[in-house]
């Protein structure tokens, strides 16, 4: 693109793809076309570039038009329909057309993050090196290989403070410094990105958005430690992430990034894919080493670590995409610029997924030490349909659930932890009143136990035991007793279980008992459920008082057995009800019990 | 070594110990589930959690190394809390069948619940109802009462290396199972089933046939092939009722093979006669021994007399003990005066590797055997060496063996194109030929190098001489095929040499004896040359005789032809010793009175008649070959090795003619997992699996010849027309096929030649 040339970044990250992102593109590129500006003889040509995820996903498809010398702009929800007159009236004639354009909340959505981790992501094309190396990429490598020791880019990240961002907050410096003083020639660098969390996707907008800031943060810690091959370990449910990686491997490859003596240095790296086979539990490291060596995915006992008898016996270094993905930046502004950011304890930012009850869904970058309320009504732009906050469900399965009196945490490793959840890989998970979080934690837990190995008998058989626990209470069978005894069996299924799958599968329970011990009552001993979620213990009868005969659950009702009419309380027939809960989810004022 | 406290004792241990092992060290009991000695610690059951101070984590004692300083408590209230609960969860789906379950009283989770003191379980029960796998002939498997221990699959995969099961599924529908639901396609040595802790892999020749606490325990040597398990024998009632094992005894460290765990009915038999002579009808158990062999003496008295005493033979079958063999040689030589002692075993290789030399060994070369099928713990300690270590391992072979899961190092051939392959190797190791250099290198550069190889095989004889002088520092391992083959060796039975090999005068050859009519009388100590290659083709000849004398558990052939038969008691029914491959003697132990008499009885009571008396008892007898053989001088009698005087005898030449006849398939001798010899086809639930002979041949040829698995094909061999079903296997290289060569049918075929050249016909 020469500096006279238009942009139209075209959001084409996973969700801009299931938004429509293509069809928008090849929109884009008919209509230039017409208008005789796409090409390269022209005085200003205009290229239409997919971009990765920038961030709010809830307002895919995300373009941005970029005119030199004037401001970028940014259009939301944007469709093929609405392309001919956004070309027509804005690139052609350099009219904003406003109804589609980003309202100021959009904006907003930005100002409390501080986007370092993702900053290529939504400007660069993902599958385009040349355009990775223009806005500074590989330069830490370059940095790393003419400029320091080993020994000096192990302090640097060491003094940086940065922890593992894949859940368990170890500090990432401290990991290599065993596996560096392991005994050996051959060691393996290993990039976690199986992200096994339902609704988590910050590992895949980074290798979707900028897989070289991955090859390259792989480069900087292979070299520190002195690996010579390496391994990204990628799960398969993400192909968009594995086409675009394989694509950025082959280019790093063929520009002398990766395989023997790199840049011309006396360093090699060799660097392979290795996709996922379905199993959450494979992103446990001793498992996903399993994996890798072709072994069925079950963890193995700590110690000896992978650090000492990691890949085929040899040390390892595993880390998370997302810890990657800071170690250029590290390099490029230096740990000092590094630990000015975050807290005390806990440096750096974290990329969150927001998803639930919030009006910003997506993909967000804030700094340690932000609260959840900031992260929750700043960032996340609150709760939609007017509904009242009632939990934030941090760290996917294996985190916890925090009311809203504990709002007022910071975002670190240790807060949370002292709460009882934990910061995890970066899920965060709204709840309103809607939300059951006896439900909640029927639900995470059926997944884990759905996604346990089955090697060890706490974990295999006790979240089992547990599931089937919550699964009567929800059903209105709940015993006296029942509490105590999930909470007592998960208290010893997290201490004798032999992965972090198990230890952290009965979190939500303990979150959620601890915090609202009273829903769980609720559903024993007046076999009620007051989020009216679970359809066993809801009645389907009309509140003649708060209906306000505004006809929402008529209209949405699939079996026809609510009866209304204008002006009229809506009444259900339960003979006709199939109990799917339409009406409730739809009704404003919470009329229905 | 490295300093530690477990439960305020302390501890002076080696720092690659476990906390596991240390703990046993000093005597500390921690409790394990999935934990065995000779696999890989698991780490799944989180039975052995231990606290370890500083700790905020629990550890499994079995996977965590230990480590200076450590103070670790193995019991505690939270531990109590937690062991209860892992019992009280796998109880929720396992079945409470104890009182028709076989592992009643012998069962780890029964042991569990009661040491924890599980009395109720806190959640609601879920039993599986899964139906229970009967296609293993001798493996019974009962999904619903596994608790996913892993043991059967670790040991499968780690000592057997055949990978027949796995974990299928994740998380509570794991389930253990062979690859795609298919038939168990295994080995059956019943490894799986040994280290079973619950009922799920039941041993079906045993099932329900009785309880743990009714039965006798006895340990003993098995007494079926040379490689010298220790087998714990199960009794009640001078009944076999089953053949455990025992990690912490003998050389097998608690391995058995398919024949030795499952093949002890014959012991049981209702075969075994109780008559004495077909003839006369004399009921031999309970009846005076004297009585009933009076005649015989006579009519032995009488071609002493007519004939000399050199018209006497004796031949010993490695059925015998030590002492058995022994006495048996006092009697042919020093009371009937007479030269001509027998046995069908070669003195041409002596022992000189053990199985501590095949653990320390850093190149093993397997020359002409399929060793995991004629000695499969031998076989199995193979395996597990070049499992642990990766040491090269080259097998020289007619066709291919379970071997190849571990290396692809397996030369096959048919006859005379395996042998060229060999040659190659002989001149690579001389640097004449370039084909096998690598290999050879490897054996070269090697520290402890090994041959193990056939000692009843000529031809290769010729080999392992060569391979001796050109592999510096290689061990040999002549691989003897029955329990005492060695033993009856080192005890002189043989003509010419004395007990501990001395040269002494000889007496006729056997088979010239025999056709010559030189040989008078017999007395044949359990051999059966119906079914001897060699000698089989005088089997008729033997009606010349004027005196046979038969002792075997059975009415073989040779029983029947006996003008006197006794049956005699089988290994678990006497004292005495064993030699095995090794040329370790170990004690074998008497488990039941069947009210046979033994071959030792009889040897005295023939003394008697010409008023010699000899030692009766295993102590005297043992005295007696202390003073007599030299290489038993000093030793105990309890496992340790003789060293042997020679390694090879008598330099050979190569053989021009390897293989002889004409036709278009070549055919050799197989070596039998299932069977040892002639007694385990007395076991019905063995013959279930291997009856008949088989001929097993490639499935190309098969196709061409246009027969199927299981039917019949016809074998044209040197005007021998026999017909024998047919079991397609690929391992078989093609144009190439196998029998055993043990049967009466085979052997005729095999007399000829060791390797032939046959037709087949549909």
């Amino acid at each position: 693109m020469t500096e006279n040339s238009l942009g139209v970044h075209v959001c084409m990250g996973t969700a801009g793809v299931a938004s429509g992102g293509r069809e928008v593109m090849e929109a884009f590129n008919e209509e230039l076309k017409k208008h005789g500006l796409a090409g390269d003889v022209k005085e200003r040509d205009c290229k239409v570039k997919a971009t990765g995820c920038r961030g709010l996903c809830a307002r895919d498809v995300l373009v941005d038009i970029i005119i030199p010398g004037k401001d970028e702009v940014t259009y939301e929800h944007v469709t093929a329909e609405i392309v001919p007159l956004i070309v027509e009236q804005h690139i052609m004639n350099g009219d904003v057309v406003k109804k589609h354009a980003a309202k100021k909340d959009y904006y907003g959505f930005y100002e409390l993050q501080k986007r370092y981790v993702l900053k290529d992501c939504g400007i660069i094309d993902p599958e385009d090196m040349d355009d990775y190396i223009g806005h500074g990429g590989y330069s830490a490598v370059k940095t790393v290989l003419n400029d320091m020791k080993p020994e000096d880019v192990i302090e640097e990240v060491k003094k940086s403070g940065i922890r593992g961002r894949g859940g368990a907050g170890f500090p990432a410096g401290l990991k290599w410094t065993f596996c560096s003083k392991s005994p050996g020639e051959t060691k393996y660098l290993i990039c976690n990105s199986d992200e096994g969390d339902p609704g988590a996707f910050m590992d895949r907008s980074v290798i979707e958005g900028n897989p070289h800031c991955v090859i390259e943060g792989m480069l900087i810690a292979a070299y520190a430690i002195g690996c010579n091959e390496g391994y990204i370990y990628c799960r398969a449910e993400y192909p968009l992430a594995i086409e675009r990686v394989k694509k950025a491997m082959k280019d790093a490859e063929a520009g002398n990034y990766l395989g023997k003596n790199i840049l011309g240095k006396d360093f090699d790296f060799t660097l392979h894919l290795k996709e996922g086979a379905g199993a959450f539990v494979c992103g446990e490291e001793t498992a996903l080493l399993a994996s890798v060596e072709g072994e069925r995915g079950m963890p193995r006992s700590r110690p000896p670590f992978p650090a000492v008898r990691g890949l085929w016996d040899k040390p390892s270094n595993i880390n998370n995409v997302e810890t990657i993905a800071n170690f250029p930046l590290i390099i490029n502004k230096g740990a000092d610029w590094y630990n000015s950011i975050g807290t005390e304890k806990s440096k750096g930012t974290k990329i969150f997924a927001l998803a639930g009850k919030i009006k910003n869904a997506g993909l967000v970058e804030v700094p340690m030490g932000i609260t959840l309320k900031e992260l929750i009504y700043n960032v996340g732009g609150g709760i939609p349909n007017r509904r009242k906050f009632k939990a934030v469900q941090l760290g996917g399965p294996s985190g916890g659930c925090l009311p809203e009196s504990l709002l007022d945490t910071p975002i670190d490793f240790d807060s949370l932890q002292s709460t009882g959840a934990i910061m995890g890989s970066g899920g965060v998970v709204v709840m309103d009143e809607t939300n059951c979080m006896v439900n909640v934690a029927k639900f995470f837990l059926s997944f884990t136990q759905k996604e346990s190995c089955g090697k060890c008998i706490p974990c295999r058989i006790g979240t089992k035991a547990m599931l089937d626990i919550l699964e009567r209470i929800t059903v209105g069978e709940g015993r006296e007793g029942d509490i105590d005894l999930l909470e007592n069996l998960a208290e010893e299924i997290k201490i004798s279980s032999l992965c972090g799958l198990g230890q952290t599968a009965p979190n939500p329970v303990l979150t959620t008992i601890k915090y609202f011990r009273e829903e769980y009552e609720e559903h024993i001993k007046n076999r009620k459920c007051p989020a009216r979620e679970c359809a066993d213990l809801i009645d389907f009868v009309v509140d003649d008082d708060r209906c306000t005969k505004c006809g929402a659950c008529f209209r949405v009702c699939p079996t026809g057995a609510i009866e209304w009419e204008k002006k009229m309380v809506a009444k259900i027939d339960l003979s006709k009800c199939v109990k799917c809960r339409e009406c409730i989810v739809h009704c404003p004022f919470n009329a229905i019990d | 070594m490295v300093s530690l406290k477990i439960d305020g004792i302390d501890a002076n241990v080696d720092g690659s110990l476990t906390i596991l092992e240390a703990a046993e060290a000093v005597g500390v009991n921690i409790p394990t589930f999935c934990h065995h000695k000779m696999l890989n610690p698991f780490g799944a059951c989180r039975v052995c959690l231990v606290e370890v101070k500083g700790n905020p984590k629990l550890l499994t004692a079995c996977t965590t190394p230990v480590m200076d300083g450590m103070e670790i408590i193995t019991s505690s209230e939270k531990l109590a809390k937690i062991r209860k609960t892992l019992i009280e969860l796998l109880l929720i789906n396992h079945p409470l069948d104890c009182p028709v379950c076989d592992k009643g009283g012998e069962c780890t989770l029964q042991d569990l619940a009661f040491e924890f003191g599980v009395t109720k379980v806190r959640f609601d029960e879920v039993p599986m109802k899964e139906p229970v796998d009967h296609s293993n002939p001798f493996i019974e498997r009962d999904i619903n009462r596994c608790v996913l221990c892993g043991k059967c699959v670790r040991i499968c995969d780690e000592v057997v290396n055949v990978q027949a099961i796995s974990f299928i599924g994740r998380g509570t529908d794991t389930y253990i199972g062979t690859a795609f639901d298919q038939a168990w396609n295994c080995e059956y040595c019943g490894q799986c089933m040994s280290v079973c802790p619950v009922g799920s892999l039941g041993n079906r020749v045993f099932l329900h046939k009785n309880r743990p606490w009714n039965m006798k325990t006895t340990y003993s040597i098995c007494g079926l092939c040379s490689c010298g398990c220790t087998v714990v024998l199960k009794h009640e009632n001078n009944k076999v009722y089953r053949v455990d094992e025992d990690t912490d005894a003998g050389i097998n460290h608690g391995f058995l093979c398919s024949k030795g765990r499952y093949g002890y009915e014959f012991i049981n038999s209702d075969d075994r006669p109780e008559i004495s002579n077909v003839k006369m009808n004399n009921v031999a158990k309970g009846i005076d021994l004297k009585k009933l062999i009076e005649p015989s003496i006579e009519k032995l008295k009488n071609i002493i007399d007519n004939y000399g005493s050199d018209a006497v033979g004796m031949v010993v079958s490695p059925r015998l003990t030590n002492e058995e063999a022994f006495l048996a040689q006092k009697l042919c030589r020093e009371v009937l005066k007479s030269n001509n002692i027998y046995s069908l075993e070669p003195v041409t290789a002596l022992p000189d590797a053990t199985y501590d030399d095949v653990d320390k060994s850093d190149a093993i070369l397997v020359l002409n055997m399929d060793i995991t099928e004629s000695n499969p713990i031998l076989g199995l300690s193979i395996r597990r060496k070049v499992r642990k270590s990766g040491v090269p391992l080259v097998v020289f072979n007619p066709s291919s063996t379970a071997l190849k899961r571990l290396t692809d190092n397996i030369i096959v051939g048919e006859p005379k194109e395996l042998y060229k392959e060999i040659d190659s190797f002989v001149s690579s190791l001389e640097g004449k030929s370039e084909k096998y250099k690598e290999l050879v290198s490897k054996f070269k550069s090697a520290e402890k190098p090994l041959l193990v190889f056939n000692p009843y095989n000529e031809i290769d004889l010729y080999y392992v001489e060569r391979l001796k002088k050109l592999i510096p520092g290689l061990k040999l391992l002549p691989a003897r095929s029955k329990n005492n083959s060695q033993g009856i060796l080192d005890m002189g039975c043989y003509s010419g040499i004395r007990p501990g090999y001395q040269q002494c005068e000889a007496g006729h050859e056997l088979a010239e004896g025999i056709k010559k009519g030189r040989l008078k009388a017999l007395i044949v100590l359990g051999e059966n040359l119906d079914l001897s290659p060699e000698y089989c083709s005088l089997f008729d000849e033997l009606d010349k005789l004027g005196l046979l004398v038969v002792l075997d558990p059975f009415m073989s052939e040779m029983s029947k032809k006996a003008h006197l038969y006794i049956p005699v008691a089988s290994y678990a029914e006497k004292d005495g010793s064993f030699t095995n491959f090794e040329g370790r003697v170990q004690s074998i132990q008497k488990a039941i009175d069947k009210g046979f008499v033994t071959d030792r009885d009889f040897i005295v009571s023939v003394a008697e008649f010409f008023n010699v008396v000899l030692p009766h008892s295993t102590g005297d007898i043992r005295v007696m070959i202390t003073q007599e053989n030299p290489l038993y001088k000093d030793i105990s009698w309890d496992g340790e090795v003789i060293k042997y005087p020679y390694l090879l005898k008598h330099g050979r030449s190569q053989r021009k003619d390897i293989i002889c006849g004409d036709g278009g398939y070549n055919l050799y001798p197989a070596s039998l997992r299932l069977h040892s010899g002639s007694y385990t086809r007395r076991s019905p639930e063995l013959s279930k699996v291997y009856s008949e002979p088989l001929l097993e041949i490639n499935p190309a040829d098969a196709r061409d010849l246009n027969v199927e698995n299981g039917e019949y094909i016809k074998l044209i061999s040197g005007g021998i027309e026999e017909k024998f079903k047919v079991d397609v296997n690929e391992k078989m290289s093609l144009k190439t096929v196998s029998l055993p060569d043990n049967y009466p049918s085979t052997a005729r075929i095999f007399s000829i030649n060791r390797y032939l050249k046959v037709d087949l016909k549909r």
